[in-house]
């Protein structure tokens, strides 16, 4: 599933945060490693509050020095994209696919900023350029210790976001953990901006409807849940109530999810927030590590 | 479920199942909340002006309009609901499935100029709104309120009741404010029950605010709103389901309609004690209704008015909005930003402002514009509606049917009546 990992550094100490989790993947799987710099056109003096990489010479030294120390067993290759790149995030994206990487393992600090705003993270860029699953590490202990004991995978009940288990099952198979299935079923104070005005005008019926819907949203969970147990693998299923990108999020730090695995549109920035995406709205409230996976067609608000 | 919003629904099931203990009003109360939250959505500044016009120009002639047009909303917008649970796609899916191209491309483009008319009068009200609060000239006023209703628009991803709330209590004082008018004016009871029960026209203007009226209240696009009730995830997969789920779609519609319709009559009737009563028919704009109150309740109940407008304005076109969105993803399973949408349909808006018309007329004309909108909505409804293999256990009866052809072919002689009117002269 993993057999090529992609892992775009800076320089940073902090873009290093991304590495025990790249290693443990790739020992877990077996897969081969690509360590890679895009020397920026205009590179900042400082990234992180540290000297950033600005020639071609400085990141092949350092991309090399990363690669015998991290993957003494010789599995990582390196890769410095020469000057004159202006969109990190679609070089990152554009490489992937050239490189033919099953994974890209990002760095995520959601430093913030009116640029973060409109264009979003760099992280949710590259989901936007590319079709390859993204792993987000956020710097901290959890990037430290990195594993998959308790994988949460939040669905919507959409086809689509049933593009998470695939990934999601491999994970929980090459790490001996377990699988929990999440769909948060909104309440007529929390439904989606599409639903809202027919909220607004039929509100009990409403209600109701999202009573049966939370029904049936079981059935189907525990339908997947029992189907992964065939499987031979751990899985269990949870119907929550309420705004999923909360809900998501409190479930995660209930469980102490080691891993969260979620189907996205890869929109970022603006358009990201217009069209509702509760991928984004997740992604901003937790700190967990968070394998995100492009959701096949246009699903709801993923 | 939230807590209470379940504690509610179950009380509100128990009370349609028939397993209720409670009596009298109190049976009602679980339906009472929501429903009033909902009724705000029928009482926009559309209904403001053609209900003020009508009372100032007509006194009591047209106040049957108004009960009229509130039965026959709520017959309309339950078959609209009923089409949604039972299909699980919503009226535009429908149509798109059913009828050619070139007509769903037709319909799609009336139902676009629905969504300004609506737009024009949610918008024009909230720009009313801000210059009575704070005696912004009209065009600044619009330009502020399409600002406000962009950040409405983005804060509404954060939830949309705390919103709902803010506005429904404005809204509630102003229903209030209304039925106090009522009870301090007492009308002659005959000469209500007159204007209730004896259907009656004055020459082509009140043929012209009846329109206005029923295009306020059988709002097109609600008609297509209701049934997108379930088109997300088909949830009434038994006929019980199905059943259960229209009884409480009917309960929303009835109560929320009935609350809208008392307020709406409540402002006719105020309109026709006060201005009429004085002579005054020229001037029934919503400026002057502002004024109308300040002798009654003092300077805060006029303020109320005016905030009561506003928030009118402002929720009703972020509802707006996003309606257009739902009506634009059935017709051509598109979608546009929603940021796009809201600049394209306030256009219409800000030209009326700038271009110093009278804003209770433009408010009126919209809504007459919606009026003949509402056939495109209601033929394809019935069509629909009648059709055993497409509506299950919950096909129209008989009688059903025919009250809905019946009401149809109403709306449709009375927009003919008044192009033939405005062609012929009168």
């Amino acid at each position: 599933m993993f057999d090529h990992l992609l892992i775009p550094l800076d320089g940073s100490r902090l873009a290093e945060s991304v590495l025990p989790a790249a290693g443990a993947i790739a020992r877990r799987f077996g897969s081969a490693v690509t360590l890679l710099h895009v020397v920026e056109r205009t590179p900042p003096d400082e990234v992180h509050g540290e000297p950033h990489l600005t020639t071609v010479a400085e990141a092949e030294a350092y991309l090399a020095e990363v690669a015998v120390r991290e993957f003494p067993s010789g599995a990582a290759t390196t890769h410095v994209h020469a000057p004159d790149e202006t969109d990190v995030a679609e070089s990152i994206a554009l490489h992937a696919d050239e490189l033919r990487a099953a994974l890209i393992v990002l760095c995520t600090h959601g430093q913030g900023g009116a640029r973060e705003l409109i264009y979003g993270s760099v992280a949710q860029q590259v989901l936007s350029h590319g079709s390859v699953p993204v792993l987000l590490v956020r710097p901290g202990p959890e990037a430290q210790a990195f594993t998959c004991g308790r994988v949460l995978v939040p669905l919507d009940g959409s086809a689509p976001s049933e593009a998470a288990l695939p990934p999601a099952e491999a994970l929980a198979r090459a790490f001996g953990g377990r699988l929990h299935l999440l769909t948060v079923v909104p309440t007529v104070a929390t439904v989606s901006s599409d639903r809202a005005p027919a909220a607004l005008f039929l509100p009990i019926a409403t209600a109701v409807a999202l009573d049966l819907e939370e029904e049936e949203t079981r059935l189907y969970l525990d339908g997947l849940a029992a189907r992964l147990r065939q499987d031979a693998l751990t899985a269990e299923a949870e119907v929550g109530r309420g705004d999923p990108a909360w809900e998501v999020a409190a479930a995660a730090d209930r469980l102490g999810a080691d891993l969260m695995v979620m189907a996205t549109h890869g929109r970022s920035g603006m358009s990201a927030v217009w069209a509702g995406s509760v991928a984004i709205r997740i992604m901003a409230r937790c700190r967990r590590p968070m394998l995100l996976v492009r959701a096949p067609g246009a699903p709801d608000n993923l | 479920m939230q807590r209470s919003d379940k504690v509610t629904v179950e009380a509100a099931g128990d009370v349609l199942a028939g397993r209720s203990g409670r009596r009298g009003l109190a049976r009602l109360l679980p339906f009472l909340g929501p429903a009033f939250v909902a009724s705000v959505a029928y009482v926009d500044p559309g209904n403001f002006a053609t209900n003020i016009q009508a009372g100032a120009k007509f006194g009591f002639l047209l106040l049957w309009v108004v009960l009229a047009s509130n039965l026959m909303a709520m017959l309309v917008q339950v078959l609209a609901a009923k089409l949604g649970i039972a299909t699980g796609r919503n009226l535009a899916e429908l149509c798109r499935e059913q009828f050619p191209r070139p007509l769903v491309w037709i319909m799609w483009v009336l139902m676009e100029v629905v969504a300004m008319a609506t737009d024009l009068a949610e918008f024009v009200g909230a720009a009313v709104g801000f210059y009575l609060l704070f005696g912004l000239a009209l065009f600044p006023a619009g330009l502020l309120t399409g600002a406000v209703t962009f950040l409405i628009l983005a804060l509404e991803r954060r939830g949309f009741r705390p919103l709902e709330v803010v506005i429904t209590a404005f809204v509630g004082i102003i229903a209030v404010c209304y039925l106090i008018v009522l009870g301090l004016e007492r009308p002659a009871l005959s000469v209500v029950l007159g204007g209730l029960l004896r259907p009656r026209f004055a020459g082509p203007e009140s043929v012209l605010l009846a329109t206005g009226i029923l295009g306020a209240t059988v709002m097109p696009h609600v008609v297509f709103l209701h049934s997108s009730l379930t088109q997300h995830r088909i949830v009434a997969r038994t006929a019980h389901q199905a059943r259960r789920l229209f009884r409480f779609e009917v309960a929303d519609v009835v109560i929320a309609m009935g609350i809208a319709g008392l307020v709406n009559a409540a402002m006719l009737i105020m309109a026709a004690t006060t201005f009429f009563a004085h002579g005054l028919t020229n001037v029934g704009t919503l400026e002057e209704a502002h004024r109308t109150l300040i002798p009654l309740l003092g300077g805060l109940s006029s303020t109320v008015f005016a905030i009561s407008l506003l928030a009118s304005g402002l929720s009703s076109s972020v509802v707006g909005t996003m309606s257009g969105q739902v009506i634009m993803q059935g017709f051509l399973h598109r979608r546009i930003p929603v940021w796009v949408r809201r600049l394209v349909t306030m256009l219409p808006a800000l030209v009326v402002l700038a271009l110093g018309l009278d804003p209770t007329r433009s408010l009126v004309i919209s809504q007459v514009v919606l009026s003949f909108g509402l056939p495109f909505a209601l033929i394809p409804l019935v069509l629909f509606t009648r059709r055993r293999d497409l509506m299950g256990p919950l096909t129209n009866h008989v009688i059903t049917t025919a009250a809905a052809v019946l009401v149809t072919a109403l709306i449709v002689a009375l927009n003919l009546f008044l192009i033939y009117q405005v062609f012929a002269g009168g």
